[in-house]
């Protein structure tokens, strides 16, 4: 065993084993916190994963579902430890909503998005598989969200995300709510971003909150134009 | 050697013996190539195996794809001259038709043909590296239980399908079906193909 804690819990979590992967975690939190778990170790593993992701593809659905379970764990953790007051509340970003669109029933992403979401700050609304684009807009609307994370794992399921941008087109909301796409199709046909009229997408959902944190800035900057 | 008037299905292996029972029947008359079922897991090589499968069909000779939307360029295959595509995003809605198909997945159903499960652990634990511990919590958070589709060839794998709904942790159901679903929708592909023609 190496005695790099970061290095171990890369291994772990490429060996997809959560147990291990949370002792690790626990052990360094023992000593310096939670808070310090995330920045210091969970984030620079996750960084490394995300690499590994974009440069060789060679993460598998397992090693991926790891991960973002074990920023879940370690997320829920930190916010125990904390027992956040009133005051921590305000530093939370968003809300934003996701959802899996009309048709598509493939969560895996989506959840994966949440989990890292969540970890940066972010506050979301999980609307579940199958979500019909009135659905997207009419909860975004009541939540005060200004990006709607759109997921699709087929290119058939993808194009419903076309309707969300009409429905956002024909109540005047487009530019001022924005359209996170993503989903394994994505990655294969890059053009498909434009094709069912995205505002942006990325290449993993590790990279999901410095897309939404881009998309959010854009969504307000139109706002106060 | 084929004629204007031949229809060629290219299918995936998981419809191997259900196509195979509908020829002996005399209730289809194509000639039909299977790829193997695990290209599913690939995508950008079972596009491959789609491309070489179109070469050696030729351009002007009818094709029907018996597949759902399986790889990203699939509807572009699809939009190929003398080419159609049986209606279903995958196997299964294939195989159920849409509605029944749409009611379980949103009940959070996760679906076994038999090919795949008497295979399962070349795909849960080699090709998606799902063990222990980890397989229980990934499946219980995705699906609600598992649902073998039964097509009436062979006997339900029985002891296959515990096995799987303890690795899984979900439990199973068996859902027999006829072929008439298949049929009717490969009838509708080969008509969709007369009518461009």
């Amino acid at each position: 065993m190496d005695t790099d804690p970061g290095k171990n819990l890369l291994k772990a979590i490429l060996e997809a084993d959560r147990t291990y992967a949370n002792l690790i975690i626990d052990s360094w939190a023992a000593a310096k916190g939670y808070e310090s778990a995330i920045t210091d170790l969970l984030s620079g593993v996750l960084e490394e994963i995300g690499r590994m992701w974009d440069v060789t593809g060679d993460i598998s659905l397992s090693q991926g579902y790891v991960a973002a379970k074990i920023a879940e764990d370690v997320f829920a953790k930190a916010l125990e430890a904390k027992r956040m007051t009133a005051n921590d509340q305000k530093i939370i970003k968003g809300p934003v909503v996701l959802g899996n669109i009309e048709d598509d029933y493939h969560p895996l992403g989506r959840k994966m998005v949440s989990s890292f979401l969540q970890i940066a700050g972010w506050k979301v609304i999980d609307l579940g598989v199958d979500v019909p684009a009135d659905i997207f807009v009419d909860k975004a609307l009541e939540n005060g969200a200004r990006i709607i994370g759109a997921s699709a794992m087929m290119y058939s399921t993808a194009k419903n995300i076309q309707k969300l941008r009409a429905e956002l087109d024909n109540r005047g909301l487009s530019g001022k709510i924005q359209i996170a796409v993503g989903g394994a199709v994505f990655k294969l046909r890059k053009e498909l971003v434009d094709e069912v009229a995205g505002d942006g997408t990325c290449q993993s959902a590790l990279q999901a909150p410095a897309l939404f944190e881009g998309l959010w800035a854009r969504a307000v900057s139109l706002i106060e134009a | 050697m084929m004629g204007k008037d031949t229809v060629q299905i290219i299918s995936c292996s998981i419809f191997r013996e259900s196509i195979e029972r509908l020829r002996h029947e005399g209730k289809i008359k194509c000639l039909v190539t299977y790829l193997p079922s695990m290209l599913h897991m690939y995508p950008a090589k079972l596009e491959a195996e789609l491309e070489k499968e179109f070469d050696k069909i030729g351009q002007d000779n009818r094709t029907v794809l018996l597949y759902g939307d399986c790889c990203p360029h699939m509807l572009d295959f699809e939009k190929r001259r003398s080419t159609s595509r049986t209606s279903g995003i995958n196997c299964c809605e294939i195989i159920l038709g849409t509605g029944l198909y749409k009611k379980m997945r949103s009940e959070g159903k996760f679906f076994l043909l038999r090919e795949w499960a008497i295979r399962w652990r070349d795909i849960f634990e080699t090709e998606l590296g799902l063990k222990g511990e980890n397989a229980i919590s990934f499946m219980k958070e995705m699906h609600t239980g598992l649902v073998y589709i039964d097509e009436g060839i062979r006997v339900t794998p029985l002891e296959i399908l515990e096995e799987i709904s303890a690795y899984t942790g979900l439990g199973y159901d068996i859902l027999t079906v006829s072929e008439d679903q298949l049929l009717k929708n490969l009838k509708s592909a080969i008509d969709r193909l007369d009518y461009d023609s």
